[in-house]
């Protein structure tokens, strides 16, 4: 039997977005795919979903849902907050019950659902670039998606896996040689100018020995952009495919999604490492997200749990 | 050893799923071509580990498994004898060069002190190459451009040209496919699909084939015609 997910108001800024577009970049298409890897993936496992498939990223403006019949969803987002609870969490809605999403602080979550189906692939993937139009329809006010239907079940918060602070991690991106010992060194913050492209940074002003604009050539997720300004820019999920200016690192996987959701004017350093560290990081990161931790139950739902089974309603 | 169709050229790290080829530092067609047939040898290759390849003028992107141990040993799979890569193909372009088609088109000319005539002429006599795809989906950079044509950059970018101009600025031409602000000259129009998502490949061209462009009225401009196969 199917169910489905209604929306019942989304603000601008949600998408659909799977793992990403693979394989069309040498025709200039961008992969989009989620701004936080992490939280995409933790999202999909609260539901009950395999990693890369599609789920609902939300904006700073929020997301609220309906279920129609009984749906399976996994939330993740650190600074969001739902009115089932602090996310992460999975969490089953009954039919005609309602979830709202809102942040307080985060820049995104995801929303997976359990056999959402956005409606056929857009070159064989369910991402949206939002600057180029290219993806899914967006989720907007109205729009029903197909989902599975599932029992009943309690909500099962867990601990977020993606660590606070420390250092962003930089591996050298491909002008690194021409940038000085010092690059990127000193005290940063995101600058409140930050979107699905690109991530503006606040800082020292860097300089390029060889200039400001080079031959272009093909640019990554993570890779780090310095234009004449000196200001450098994260390059995000939509960035495009290939750039002319030099790029002189590259944020490691494992550490892009706190880059992403870091709150304008937070300070933070940079320090590069190695390819062995950058993998291993990014691999514990992914176990973490396969077997979350279950939260701690906080001490009045601790005495609620407790009054329900003396009084016989529950269990 | 190294493998001629690495000879001289650096590796550069690009993060940890990704490196770069590099055969120098210029928008150079030489440099072009070599770029394209390392990109076809991969490609044949098909090594284990290897996601996708972005070549530009002077690079080419390698994105590779961000678990394998030794990226760069992805190039050892190539074969000691490389087949010659595929011949480029030919096509004959159809642009419209007049009115809002062309919008800059006079402005442009009269900043390198020719008549529109003139630019037209030199546009229509140059032989362009596809170099590379990128910065949007479909947007196709193209060499050749006769060097009378020369402009710099606007200092400030111009409101969003429509799909399918045709672009120059910084000795480069370019056929735009999608709507976006840009910082070159909007000259011409062409009157093909540069891009489609149900189509495979998505663009017409691959970098490398060589592109006539082919005067039409502004009339044929809605009449959405395929680019014609030349050889």
């Amino acid at each position: 039997m199917r169910a489905g997910l209604r929306i019942v108001a989304a603000a601008p800024g949600a998408s659909i977005q799977d793992s990403g577009r693979r394989g069309l970049a040498r025709w200039g298409v961008s992969p989009a795919g989620p701004m936080d890897w992490a939280r995409h993936a933790l999202a999909l496992a609260l539901a009950g979903e395999a990693p890369g498939g599609p789920a609902i990223e939300v904006g700073a403006g929020g997301l609220v849902v309906e279920a129609e019949g009984t749906v399976a969803l996994g939330i993740a987002g650190p600074g969001f907050r739902s009115s089932a609870g602090v996310p992460p969490l999975a969490v089953v809605l009954a039919h005609g019950e309602r979830l709202e999403l809102r942040s307080a602080g985060g820049a995104w979550a995801v929303l997976a659902a359990r056999g959402l189906d956005p409606g056929p692939p857009v070159m064989g993937s369910h991402a949206t670039s939002v600057r180029a139009g290219i993806g899914p329809p967006a989720p907007e006010t109205g729009r029903v998606y197909p989902c599975e239907s599932v029992d009943p079940a309690p909500a099962r918060p867990v601990v977020d896996p993606v660590g606070e602070g420390g250092p962003i991690r930089l591996l050298p991106g491909p002008q690194r040689h021409l940038f000085g010992e010092d690059v990127l060194s000193g005290e940063w913050a995101v600058s409140p100018r930050r979107d699905r492209m690109g991530c503006w940074l606040e800082g020292p002003p860097q300089h390029c020995e060889a200039g400001h604009d080079i031959a272009s050539d093909g640019v990554v997720e993570g890779a780090i952009q310095v234009p004449g300004s000196g200001s450098p820019v994260v390059l995000m999920a939509d960035h495009q495919t290939t750039g002319g200016y030099p790029k002189p690192a590259v944020v490691i996987r494992a550490d892009l999604p706190r880059l992403a959701q870091s709150a304008p004017g937070a300070v933070f350093r940079f320090a590069w490492t190695t390819p062995e560290e950058a993998r291993a990081a990014r691999r514990a990161l992914e176990a973490a997200i396969r077997s979350p931790e279950p939260q701690a139950r906080a001490p009045a739902a601790a005495v609620l749990a407790t009054e329900n089974l003396v009084s016989g309603i529950w269990g | 050893m190294t493998h001629p169709l690495l000879d001289g050229a650096v590796i550069r790290p690009s993060g940890e799923g990704a490196f770069a080829v590099e055969f120098g530092d210029a928008v150079d067609p030489a440099l072009a071509r070599r770029v394209r047939a390392l990109d076809a040898a991969l490609a044949a290759a098909a090594p284990v580990g290897l996601r996708e390849a972005v070549p530009t003028h002077r690079s080419l992107l390698v994105l590779h498994d961000p678990d394998m141990e030794d990226p760069p040993s992805l190039l050892s799979a190539l074969p000691d004898t490389v087949a010659e890569a595929p011949q480029p193909a030919a096509w004959g372009v159809p642009v419209c060069l007049e009115g809002d088609a062309a919008e800059d088109l006079e402005e442009a000319a009269g900043i390198l002190g020719l008549s529109p005539g003139t630019f037209r002429e030199a546009l229509l006599d140059s032989e362009l190459t596809v170099a590379m795809f990128g910065f949007a989906p479909g947007l196709a950079y193209l060499s050749g451009l006769d060097p009378a044509l020369d402009l710099p950059r606007r200092a400030a970018p111009r409101p969003p040209m429509p799909a399918g101009s045709l672009i120059v600025a910084g000795g480069q031409a370019a056929l735009a496919s999608v709507p976006m602000p840009t910082g070159w000259y909007v000259v011409g129009r062409a009157a093909v699909r540069l891009f489609d998502p149900d189509r495979d490949p998505v663009v017409p061209f691959a970098p490398g084939d060589r592109i006539a462009l082919r005067a039409v009225s502004e009339a044929a401009l809605a009449q959405g015609r395929e680019p014609e196969r030349l050889g």
